[in-house]
């Protein structure tokens, strides 16, 4: 700054408003001194500043001091405890922090015990209690009542007690419920075909066999045998617990349903429909008619036999389920890291990525002309329908603001 | 007594250790600025008090947030533009679906030069109005403006002096011939 030529009028009102440095006030102010056109705005501007301070407001009113001095005695008290002096921000970091922390724990937890799970050294849960408490639905038995489990001699008797008196009068009845049970085990074990192995083994000699059995052995994972066994009832017990050491168990369950009606109506039906073709039968030996009503005669004792046989074929079936308990088991194979890497070429992988990304980029491109197709017309409406008053609301908006 | 000569830093401070006579007379000091702070923009005398209370109010719960790197003075005046801001903004909601114009009696009621005064200054854009307001009568530094309203100094300085030389003219030209200037809307956080 000199003082042969005009400052800057901002300086001259910094000068006013005490903003300038001692040195610069006091070349400003020399100025000031000599020219003339710089003191006539220095006096204009006093005047302004003169005109504003006559605006005087009045006092505030004294009823918010109780109010305020009340809560400050009250944020006070708190404030004295040390961790109300830390900032909300931080407190909600710190809440946001230990979520993820208990989140992160739980994970690990869950990770832990599906190792654990894997491990051979877990201890097989007990089954006796599983065994002795089976889960039967609602309808056949309820939970606090003691099933046992049928004897395959005696449920022979029974049934075939039930089937075979069908000439007899009244309906057979089981003495004792006739229960369906199914059992699901899930085993984790060393070696999928030394345990396939002695699955059968295991059938083999409880006297069952086996219904079905899918074994996979994909290259780069674990692999799995999937079989439906059908052992004895007497024998589930034994059977189970000799399942249970091939391996460590991750997944038991046991279901029973019981039959018992099922089994008495169809008996009975069965019955009816025998007796029904025994007096067709003696109709057509001892009576003569037309040829037209020997014909019905001898058509009504098909579909009878036809009916028998479907109904003989489904108690059989029934009789089967419970006799036979099925056990559904799934062999896994124990996970070992493998240390060899991926088998397939860099190249390869690099090559099945780059497809992969493609794939994924004309996916999600295609997805959003879908996604534009379908809801685009529907989103135009909605924008016509809403954007007029919209429009009309921001105008107005805009005027108000302006006059604030 | 000693708290009388203490800065308004060490008052917050001691407040925000729990010294609630800390806080006492940071309120009597500012009690009365703040209050003429906002009816210098609210006529309304009641509402200007009410947003007043609100801003010690927040004062009070924000204790925990206030760090010594600004000054009391101009964290103060920054709670209290937070307030006057949620004013506005709910009075132009207001506005937008009322017909009628809201009324300011004490407007009406008001002195002439006030009446004058306030005509003029609304004729300013929002951020010169704003800026010649906290350096006339809250008496803030232009580095205090600038901090508060987000502005380089230099800018806080340009536009304090086109705004007293608009008001100037406009206080001296006849109240018939006054026309209203275009006066750009500035985007600034003011």
């Amino acid at each position: 700054m000199t003082t042969n030529l005009c400052v800057a009028p901002e300086d001259v009102m910094a000068l006013l408003d005490g903003e300038l440095s001692a040195t610069d006030a006091h070349v400003i102010e020399a100025h000031l001194a000599e020219c003339g056109q710089c003191a006539l705005l220095a006096k204009q501007l006093r005047g302004t500043s003169t005109l504003l301070s006559q605006w005087s407001v009045p006092s505030a009113a004294e009823t918010m001091d109780s109010l305020i001095k009340s809560r400050a005695q009250e944020r006070g008290l708190r404030l004295q405890k040390r961790w109300m002096r830390i900032p909300p921000a931080r407190l909600s970091l710190a809440g946001a922090l230990t979520a993820v922390l208990a989140g992160i724990v739980v994970v690990a937890i869950s990770l832990t015990g599906y190792q654990r799970a894997r491990m051979v050294s877990f201890e097989p849960p007990s089954r006796d209690v599983a065994m002795e408490s089976p889960t039967l639905p609602e309808q056949a038995v309820t939970k606090t009542r003691r099933v046992s489990p049928p004897n395959l001699a005696s449920m022979l008797t029974s049934v075939s007690n039930g089937v075979m008196d069908s000439a007899g009068s009244d309906i057979p009845r089981s003495p004792m419920p006739m229960v369906a049970r199914v059992m699901s085990m899930t085993v984790v074990v060393k070696d999928v075909d030394s345990a396939r192995t002695a699955l059968d083994s295991i059938v083999a000699r409880h006297h069952g066999y086996s219904a079905q059995e899918s074994v996979s052995t994909p290259k780069y994972e674990l692999h799995s045998v999937q079989a439906s066994l059908r052992v004895p009832a007497s024998e589930l017990t034994s059977a189970a617990a000799e399942i249970a050491k091939l391996g460590q168990i991750v997944n038991e369950s046991q279901t029973g349903e019981e039959v018992s009606q099922m089994h008495a109506d169809l008996v009975a039906r069965l019955k009816t429909a025998r007796e029904t073709e025994a007096r067709f039968q003696a109709i057509l030996h001892q009576r003569t008619g037309k040829v037209s009503e020997v014909l019905e005669v001898e058509q009504n004792i098909a579909r009878l036999r036809r009916d028998i046989e479907g109904m003989e074929a489904e108690q059989k079936g029934l009789e089967h389920r419970v006799v036979f308990t099925t056990i559904d088991v799934n062999l896994s194979q124990e996970y070992k890291a493998p240390l060899q890497p991926q088998a397939d070429s860099s190249s390869t992988q690099l090559h099945n990525a780059f497809v992969e990304g493609y794939r994924n980029v004309t996916g999600l491109l295609f997805g959003i002309v879908l996604l534009i197709v379908a809801f685009g017309p529907s989103l135009l409406v909605c924008l016509v329908i809403l954007g007029v008053p919209a429009f009309l609301l921001w105008r107005r908006y805009q005027k108000i603001r302006s006059r604030v | 007594m000693h708290e009388m000569a203490d800065s308004d830093e060490r008052l917050m401070n001691a407040f925000s250790q729990g010294n609630a006579e800390a806080f006492n007379e940071l309120f009597r000091r500012y009690q009365q600025p703040i209050f003429g702070f906002f009816k210098r923009r609210i006529a309304e005398a009641t509402q200007a008090e009410e947003l007043a209370q609100d801003t010690f109010l927040a004062l009070i719960r924000s204790t925990a947030n206030y760090r010594p790197s600004a000054t009391f003075r101009t964290y103060l005046y920054a709670i209290a533009f937070n307030v006057l801001r949620a004013y506005r903004r709910k009075a132009m909601f207001r506005s937008m679906f009322s017909s009628t114009k809201e009324e300011e009696p004490s407007v009406r009621n008001s002195l002439a030069e006030e009446i004058v005064l306030r005509d003029a200054l609304n004729r300013l854009g929002r951020v010169d109005r704003e800026i010649l307001l906290l350096r006339e009568f809250e008496q803030l530094s232009y580095a205090e403006i600038s901090e508060l309203a987000q502005l380089p100094l230099n800018t806080v300085r340009s536009r304090l002096f086109r705004a007293r030389m608009a008001l100037r003219e406009m206080l001296s030209a006849p109240a018939a011939s006054r026309e209203q200037k275009d006066l750009v809307e500035s985007k600034e956080r003011i």
